[in-house]
């Protein structure tokens, strides 16, 4: 698994190729901005040979006045039948001004492939935050609760405890 | 299977009758040409002017460099207008013979002719023939060609006429600004709801014959159209180019779904530009069938300006070899509480490439807005393309945004179950690909309905082995 870990302004570009039958992998981005933050994310994972297998996952938050600009790409070239791929970009949206643009492009010229992109912003649910604030939380605790909520999942299932660690910087350099 | 694919006809409705011109403007375009037309139409000033204008705006703008390959087009080699009869024909049988005769080829279904009287009939650049079901008059209704709502209504035209899709919009638009001809116009006063579909049949006709219609369609508060519009096209050799436009405007409560099912030849580059401004509490919904032509671009666009305004496109795309369908949908939602649903299925066989192309904008200060996307796309043969470059611009956290799209390809396990029912294998891909497409099916009126799933079945046919 490829995880790139993004705090504040910077641009990213992480291109992969899947160039040897059956090679899978995973890249993982989560980001976190906040003040005047702006993130530019260019993400693309490349089909060339047949039953490859790619995921993209991208989950971040967004802060005050921070803006993301999200590119991804999955492309399965001709011949690169039984690839297999998801893009994935998930953003939350904390900051009134906060600002997000997403491109989750797919280019598909085989036609025996499993490939699907979904990408969804919205703010903190306000359901689960009224909740959380009824048991005692403070209006932070909360936040912080869910927005951590909101990233593990994309690193949780790869069990490696340094990422863990990776993450809780991330999510206190948003929340501080 | 061979012999099943030689006897398909290349395209069924390629043939034409001979060209009957009163006028014809020279090839290519100069301020002389979009005189002229402005002349011959009899227009006032203020057209003339805007179409001058328009022109020079078309000179100066570049071809998009997103989307299609555009660059064989060329602008000098097309007529930008033509007149077919002299004057527009009060009743069908008024209507010249051959004309007619085109009409029958192409098999208007029975439910049309049953409403002629209601049928706006494009025949080339200008409405030729249309009469107004009298109780649509009589509710104050307005649905004529545009040409003639200029003369009969010229306050009404020009308050509207530019102002949702302006000639700096785009070049095509620009271009369409200059040289437009024939199109509809569409009136419904406040609270009247207009129970029949509109419908317009729009023909390609004559070589390198560039069609520029405009349509207008203005629905006060509270009232109710839904408009139709077909086209089928001859097919011929060299290159044709479509570049309507389309303005809406639907105020507040009133809702205008607008359906087209678009056939052009495998020839025509078609570019048209088609927005819809939505008031508060309104509904605009867009059906959109692509399954002709050799380019399209054609992005439907709703642009929710009103509290509660909801938006909905649903886009068909079809393409076989050597077309490339660039589709799809744009939402702005600029007024808080607004919604919009974009549905898009694609299908590409036989080397043919669909593309869907979109925007969703969250202005800043639209709370409470909710967008939902999903693309759907199948792949026939390993020969073909899908592409989805879906842009979404969230600039207002108190709103929540959705988009989704899968690409897969016809699944052996329905194959094979649908052949063990005794269907053959091309029976079984038309079925398939037939429930695919239902979601936009069932929201079409039925003849039209009857005439995709017919067409489809009939594109299918060789599509496996």
């Amino acid at each position: 698994m490829i995880f790139v870990p993004v705090m504040g302004s910077k641009n990213k570009k992480v291109e992969v190729s899947l160039d040897r039958v059956g090679k899978e992998e995973q890249l993982v981005v989560v980001f976190a901005g906040k003040d005047n933050d702006r993130i530019d994310l260019d993400l693309s994972m490349i089909h060339l040979k047949p039953r490859t297998k790619g995921r993209i996952t991208v989950k971040g938050i967004l802060r005050d006045r921070a803006t993301a600009r999200i590119r991804g790409l999955v492309k399965i070239e001709k011949g690169a039948q039984g690839a297999d791929d998801f893009l994935e970009e998930r953003t939350l949206l904390l900051g009134q001004e906060a600002r997000v643009e997403s491109f989750p492009y797919l280019e598909i010229e085989a036609d025996d492939v499993r490939a699907s992109h979904a990408a969804t912003s919205s703010p903190v649910d306000e359901g689960q935050l009224f909740y959380l604030r009824s048991r005692g939380l403070s209006q932070s605790e909360a936040e912080r609760l869910l927005v951590a909520g909101f990233l593990r999942p994309a690193v949780a299932e790869v069990g490696d405890k340094r990422l863990g660690s990776k993450l809780e910087k991330i999510i206190n350099y948003a929340l501080d | 299977m061979k012999e099943l694919i030689s006897r398909r006809e290349p395209y069924r409705f390629g043939f034409s009758y001979p060209e009957e011109y009163v006028f014809k403007a020279e090839k290519g375009l100069s301020s002389d040409v979009v005189e002229k037309i402005s002349e011959i139409k009899g227009e006032p000033a203020w057209m003339r002017d805007f179409r001058l204008r328009s022109l020079r705006i078309f000179e100066k703008k570049t071809l998009p460099s997103w989307g299609a390959d555009l660059s064989r087009i060329n602008f000098d080699e097309i007529y930008y207008y033509l007149r077919p009869t002299r004057s527009q024909a009060k009743s069908w049988k008024q209507v010249p013979e051959s004309i007619r005769k085109t009409y029958d080829r192409i098999g208007v279904p029975q439910a049309e002719r049953k409403y002629l009287a209601g049928v706006k009939a494009q025949y080339d650049s200008e409405v030729i023939y249309g009469s107004l079901q009298q109780d649509l008059a009589r509710r104050g209704v307005i649905f004529m060609g545009m040409d003639e709502a200029l003369k009969k209504h010229p306050d009404l035209v020009k308050e509207y006429f530019g102002t949702i899709i302006p000639p700096l919009d785009n070049k095509f638009a620009a271009l369409n600004s200059a040289v437009w001809s024939g199109g509809s116009f569409v009136y419904i006063p406040a609270g009247v709801s207009v129970e029949m579909p509109l419908q317009a049949y729009f023909r390609i006709n004559a070589k390198n014959m560039g069609q520029f219609e405009r349509t207008l369609i203005i629905a006060e508060e509270g009232s109710f159209v839904h408009y139709v519009e077909g086209c089928t096209a001859p097919i011929y050799a060299t290159d044709s180019l479509h570049a309507a436009v389309v303005e809406i405007i639907v105020k507040r409560g009133a809702r205008v779904r607008y359906t087209t099912i678009q056939n052009w030849s495998r020839n025509v580059y078609n570019l048209v530009t088609k927005r819809a401004l939505v008031g508060e509490d309104a509904v605009m919904e867009w059906i959109d069938g692509n399954l002709g032509s050799k380019i399209t671009m054609k992005y439907p666009s709703v642009y929710l300006m009103g509290k509660g305004a909801r938006g909905e496109v649903l886009s068909l795309a079809y393409a076989d070899a050597g077309q490339h369908q660039d589709a799809g949908a744009k939402a702005v939602h600029a007024a808080p509480y607004t919604s919009s649903v974009i549905t898009s299925k694609s299908i590409s066989r036989g080397g043919g490439r669909t593309t869907y192309r979109g925007l969703l904008e969250i202005n800043p200060g639209a709370i409470g807005s909710r967008a939902n996307v999903r693309c759907d796309a199948l792949i026939l043969d390993p020969k073909s393309r899908s592409d989805t470059y879906p842009t979404m611009k969230i600039n207002e956290k108190q709103s929540s945004v959705a988009h989704e799209a899968t690409v897969t390809k016809v699944g052996e396990q329905q194959l094979f179950y649908l052949q063990s029912r005794g269907l053959t294998a091309d029976e079984a891909v038309g079925m398939v690909v037939n429930g695919f497409i239902e979601p936009i099916i069932k929201v079409l009126p039925l003849e039209y309905a009857v005439e995709l799933n017919r067409l489809i079945e009939l594109e299918m046919e060789g599509s496996v082995g």
